[in-house]
């Protein structure tokens, strides 16, 4: 059995087992040398100042692979982190992602990753917690491994020049590839064998060697025929193949897993079994705990309002007929597209028919007021929409989205916490 | 429950009030969803119903799972308008099966119907307007091009910009009820079994049929289009105000017309015919007929067909051509 068949086995009630020393899984612990009993682990995602879109493919893919533990957590929310045991940070505004955090949350995820608990880092995720010396992102030296992908001066762009590349002081940051890109696993743990799998790639970190407490997972192997080139094609083949793609570094008790491509992308299962391996193989090496924490069971059984249903209904209307609009707005170091306005809007429609949510009266306010902020600035949008207009939107948006996304994955309802959540 | 949302709509426009019926229970004591209609129209008598309705298969992968129906009562005689094109569809996606309509509105009013939610709108605006200006509106003031509807013009109910089969007074019924417009936008889906997807997959396709035209129509001919899910392509699109032969999209705003109802094109006159359209005036006037009778011309078949297709969804046209009649593709 794949370690996808067994998240979904575990999602409809089986007992499910992997074996640590060899990489399988199974539903008979005899069967395995070294078995492990997996079991739903609680997922915190920052999807504060700095967050783009790409978080939202995280919560789709544990979602649909059972691990819905999920709570959605902002800038302003950095005690919750002592409450996950993975935390989950992705793709957006390494700079913003930095300041958003600030020296609070660097030290909460400090202390997390020492006491026990992976930090899961995509893309501006990764690149947040590698040794710098710029400010705010110094707060987050971490991980002392440096990228590949620096560049003194700048080649020649040939494609989508907004995309491909930033500017770090003097220098650059250069995605030479965007999209699918094969990468090759190491063959030890987590991943256990060598194979190639297909993952996204968009402006994610390109490794240079760890040393040290490091290890190397996966590396750039080759292209594919989607693969995108924004810079001539003999940059990219200096540049990515044979560098660590997927790095491990351990700290303390827990560990940070760093990836340049986005292996919780939803459109990339054998990617996804990847990030799915790293969390089954760490579940079994985690202190077991002896409660779920309490932020999971709050509020009252309650069905979403017809008031919020329309304003979704409507906003995801509208979200999709401009999804073909030619425009693009810079906020911070990130361009976003009218495209990636109806990813925001989708992930509340298409789980707002759900009979029954656990939500405070209060959450419920929060959620109308904050989307109708979002539809009165989406009924107006162009190309020529102000940045800051489309910042407010996207910001209303993921507001409205944490407090609804922690209802929606909430197990119950205030005093019933259950023991029965944890093995 | 297997395609079906198991859910109707009942709007009261004397009271403006809507509310959300379960009708599961209905749908499995029944063949289909004409049937289905037919008893939903005796248990609301009371409020002179108009009932609008889909059929098994309507939105499924099922070929030309396109049709449904408006069902009601004039002068203690039953009517049913045939519906296709896409009405059917993005309204059994909006998360319901059927809609019935009571009673009348003291002013004039519209419905605005998506992701289980319906809502009354005042009208008042849309009484001077034509059907293609209510339908520009609609798709406007929704913000969104996909929206479908049901538009009531001057002597019948048009499916959109394109007219339809309503030669029965069914547009009179929607006047009757101070009812403009019935406004769609489907984003549900409906579920399917794997089991059922494979069978489906397997039903004959058909393949574009020959169309009963002048050589002169004939030359008009931009474009061929086709209900849902359907390959029989019976609607051309006829450029009149532009180069048929062009390849991009037209940058004049009307550049031509589909006829739902060929019988619009039966003077060979297509300005006419658009203007007709425009308008929502059937060149058949009102009859009495219990089902139009020319769509039975354009299906080829008995009203009795017609409404065992309407159960399925299916549209009998299809059946006859492509099914040769064969109900055993229906069993699932």
């Amino acid at each position: 059995m794949d370690v996808l068949s067994a998240m979904m086995r575990m999602r409809e009630g089986e007992r499910v087992f992997m074996d640590e020393t060899l990489g399988i899984f199974s539903t008979d612990a005899d069967a395995l040398q070294s078995p492990v009993e997996l079991r739903i682990p609680s997922i915190g995602i920052y999807t504060g100042k700095g967050a783009s879109h790409s978080w939202l493919w995280a919560v789709d893919t544990f979602e649909k692979y059972g691990l819905d533990l999920i709570f959605p957590f902002s800038e302003k929310e950095v005690n919750f982190i002592p409450h996950f045991e993975f935390l989950f940070v992705a793709g957006g505004d390494t700079f913003a992602l930095a300041d958003g955090l600030g020296k609070d949350g660097a030290e909460k995820i400090k202390k997390f990753v020492k006491e026990g608990g992976i930090y899961l880092g995509s893309c501006a995720g990764a690149y947040l917690v590698l040794y710098t010396s710029r400010a705010p992102l110094n707060l987050f030296n971490f991980v002392p491994v440096q990228i590949a992908n620096f560049e003194r001066e700048l080649p020649p762009v040939r494609a989508m020049r907004e995309k491909a590349f930033n500017r770090y002081a003097c220098c650059f940051i250069i995605h030479p590839v965007r999209d699918e890109v094969l990468i090759e696993t190491s063959p030890f743990p987590p991943f256990f064998s060598k194979e190639k799998i297909s993952a996204p790639i968009f402006g994610g970190p390109v490794f240079k060697e760890p040393e040290g407490r490091g290890r190397v997972l996966a590396r750039f192997s080759s292209f594919t025929e989607r693969t995108v080139f924004l810079f001539d094609r003999e940059i990219a083949e200096r540049v990515l193949p044979g560098k660590p793609a997927v790095i491990e570094w351990r700290m303390g008790d827990g560990a940070f897993y760093l990836f340049g491509p986005h292996l919780e992308h939803p459109s990339f299962k054998f990617a996804n079994s990847l990030l799915l391996k790293i969390i089954a193989y760490n579940i079994g090496k985690m202190r077991k705990r002896n409660s779920l924490s309490d932020i999971f069971f709050k509020g009252v059984p309650l069905k979403l309002p017809d008031s919020i249903r329309r304003l979704v209904s409507d906003m995801f209307m509208k979200a999709i007929s401009i999804g073909d609009m030619k425009a693009f707005w810079r906020i911070g170091e990130k361009y976003y597209m009218p495209e990636h306005i109806p990813v925001f809007v989708r992930a509340i429609h298409k789980r707002m028919f759900k009979k029954r949510i656990f939500i405070e009266k209060e959450e419920m306010e929060i959620i109308e007021e904050s989307l109708k902020v979002s539809k009165e600035i989406l009924s107006e949008i162009s190309p020529s929409t102000p940045e800051e207009k489309v910042e407010a939107l996207i910001s209303s948006l993921k507001d409205a989205l944490r407090i609804f996304l922690r209802a929606y994955f909430r197990r119950g309802e205030y005093g019933a916490l259950k023991l029965s959540q944890v093995s | 429950m297997e395609f079906w949302n198991g859910r109707c709509l009942l709007v009261d426009l004397k009271e403006h009030k809507v509310e959300d019926l379960e009708v599961e229970g209905l749908i499995s004591s029944v063949r289909g969803g004409y049937d289905a209609g037919n008893e939903l129209m005796k248990e609301h008598s009371d409020g002179e119903p108009l009932v609008i309705g889909t059929g098994i298969y309507t939105a499924s992968f099922f070929p030309s799972g396109c049709m449904g129906f408006v069902l009601w009562k004039r002068n203690g005689k039953n009517f049913c308008l045939p519906l296709n094109w896409f009405f059917p569809v993005e309204f059994k996606l909006t998360g319901f099966d059927f809609l019935v309509i009571k009673h009348s509105s003291p002013s004039p009013v519209r419905l605005w119907i998506r992701d289980g939610i319906c809502d009354i709108l005042p009208a008042e605006n849309l009484m001077g307007k034509d059907v293609w200006e209510t339908m520009d509106f609609l798709k406007d003031d929704h913000g969104d091009e996909k929206v479908q509807a049901l538009i009531a013009g001057n002597n019948s109910l048009s499916q959109g910009y394109w007219g339809g089969f309503d030669s029965n007074g069914c547009g009179e019924e929607f006047r009757k009820k101070n009812l403009k417009a019935v406004c769609v936008r489907g984003m549900g889906s409906i579920s399917i079994s794997e089991e059922s997807f494979k069978k489906m997959l397997k039903v004959p396709r058909g393949k574009e049929i020959e169309l009963n035209l002048s050589d002169e129509m004939k030359k008009l001919i931009h474009r061929r289009n086709a209900c849902f899910n359907c390959g029989l392509n019976c609607y051309p699109f006829f450029m009149i105000e532009d180069d048929p032969k062009i390849l991009k999209e037209s940058e004049k705003k009307e550049p031509g017309f589909i006829s739902l109802d060929p019988v619009y094109l039966k003077d060979g006159n297509p300005k006419v015919a658009m203007e007709m359209l425009r308008k929502g005036s059937h060149p058949e006037g009102l009859k009495d007929d219990e089902i139009p009778s020319s769509f039975l011309k354009f299906a080829g078949v008995e009203a009795s067909l017609v409404k065992e297709c309407l159960n399925f969804g299916v549209c009998p046209l299809f059946f006859m051509k492509v099914l040769n009649g064969d109900k055993s593709h229906f069993n699932f």
